[in-house]
């Protein structure tokens, strides 16, 4: 069999991979918008914890927090998850650090003023945040969320050492298989090449549809 | 207290650290009385205004509005902020909605009216400064005069007890001052209750029924807008007033 008649194989690498990105991502965002908000508006202590998470998960390498998780940290919780379920926890633990920076960034270029006025019209904290404050941030770190979609898809790749099988994970397959590296290794560059492009130039086209006058992202 | 009192406010204090921006500030507001508030950059008056809504916690003192004690901390410090306005030097306006809802939000999240209903009210405000065709612009699209009249709309629109204005021409360029004294000069012969602190002193003296000269954190004069500008008593507010002439000759000529 030649590289080619493994192609079939190679590309149901694609769905795994954009099924890590995906979990990753969300799980990153469910867990980095809140911390955001406590870091921005939060007590002095919730602030301290934000800080460190965010620092601790931004600090150590992807490939270390990966076997820290699967081998010591689930374990020790009494834990066994499969390899895909503590790849996509560790992405989403990673980008959730990385995602309350982007969010908190945002949330502070809107300036305290608008917060101030919400409150004056009798919002509570948490509807002020909610109905003015939310939806300009996000609006404002969306360039920044585009390009951590572009890092975490690219990052997805080490999770080959769990086994998970997307894209690299097969292609080792193939190389194997076929003793035959060039070609296999050149395909899986492209398949990531084609999904960063066609993934940022996908929710550029969303962001430019929800565009409001006066109010752009910062690239 | 006589129930024609819209705010009472009785030895009010406040400081940041060891600066004291309040000594003892107290005033009284009547049902739609204009009150105006001026006095040197420093001199608390924003402070002040702050404390009264309570953005800031006073470190002293106590504040009635209409009759209840909102210095109390039992009070639902939400629903007070509800029967204050608030228009600020900046605008603040919320930059994600178009004028309308700008207008509208506060009615829809904190009243609670309906989406529709809440649309008709902030129409009717917009066109009560003069707005209605700019209904559906983004402040980015409004100029500075512009952006400060939707602030009054939605301040207007929550249909509070008073009107706070924090020196809501300072940020305007000279010839988008007008607009926005004229929506303010019609609310106030409307008798809409408000404190404005400003230095427009055509304004002060057209509409504001007593005037406050505040220094160092203090009220040291008031009275009738007139006699306070042109005859003050104090050295300070002297000195004050000649300043502001000296700026308004400068400009005429």
């Amino acid at each position: 069999m030649t590289v080619w008649d493994y192609l079939p194989y190679i590309l149901e690498g694609v769905w795994w991979t954009l099924g890590l990105v995906a979990g990753g991502l969300a799980l990153g965002f469910i867990i980095g918008l809140p911390l955001s908000i406590a870091q921005v508006y939060g007590h002095r202590i919730l602030k301290a914890i934000v800080e460190v998470y965010a620092w601790f998960f931004r600090s150590v390498p992807l490939l270390v927090l990966l076997f820290l998780f699967y081998w010591g940290v689930f374990p020790a919780l009494g834990y066994k998850l499969d390899p895909p379920t503590c790849s996509i926890l560790v992405l989403g633990f990673r980008s959730g650090g990385y995602q309350s920076q982007i969010f908190r960034g945002a949330i502070q270029s809107i300036g305290e003023g608008q917060y101030i006025a919400a409150r004056t019209l009798g919002m509570s904290k948490l509807q002020g945040i909610y109905h003015i404050i939310l939806p300009q941030a996000l609006r404002i770190a969306f360039p920044g969320w585009v390009n951590e979609y572009a890092i975490i898809l690219k990052d997805s790749a080490i999770c080959f050492v769990l086994g998970v099988m997307e894209i690299l994970t097969r292609t080792r397959y193939v190389v194997m298989a076929t003793l035959e590296p060039l070609l296999p290794y050149f395909i899986a560059g492209g398949l990531f090449i084609v999904l960063t492009y066609g993934g940022t130039k996908l929710v550029n086209m969303v962001y430019e549809k929800t565009k409001i006058p006066g109010l752009i992202g910062r690239m | 207290m006589p129930d024609d009192i819209v705010l009472r406010v009785e030895d009010l204090h406040k400081s940041y650290g060891n600066v004291t921006v309040l000594k003892g500030v107290s005033l009284e507001v009547r049902r739609g009385e204009t009150k105006i508030i001026c006095g040197p950059s420093g001199s608390g008056k924003s402070t002040l205004l702050r404390c009264l809504n309570l953005i800031t916690r006073p470190d002293k003192g106590r504040i009635w509005l209409e009759g209840e004690e909102i210095t109390n901390r039992n009070v639902n410090i939400n629903k007070v902020r509800q029967k204050i306005g608030f228009v600020f030097q900046e605008f603040n306006l919320f930059n994600h909605l178009t004028a309308l809802r700008n207008v509208s939000t506060g009615l829809e999240v904190v009243k609670k009216m309906k989406k529709e209903e809440a649309r008709k009210v902030a129409l009717e405000m917009l066109r009560k400064v003069g707005l209605e065709e700019h209904a559906y612009k983004y402040p980015a699209e409004l100029s500075g005069g512009q952006k400060q009249r939707v602030a009054i709309a939605r301040a207007l629109a929550m249909n509070p007890a008073i009107i706070f204005y924090d020196e809501p021409t300072s940020a305007l360029d000279p010839q988008l001052i007008g607009e926005v004294l004229e929506v303010m000069k019609a609310l106030a012969r409307e008798k809409v209750t408000s404190i404005v602190v400003t230095h427009e002193m055509g304004f002060a003296q057209s509409v504001g029924d007593e005037m406050l000269f505040m220094y160092d954190g203090m009220i040291i004069e008031r009275g009738p807008p007139q006699e306070v500008i042109q005859n003050p008593k104090c050295e300070q507010a002297k000195r004050f007033f000649q300043k502001i002439h000296e700026l308004y000759a400068r400009e005429e000529r």
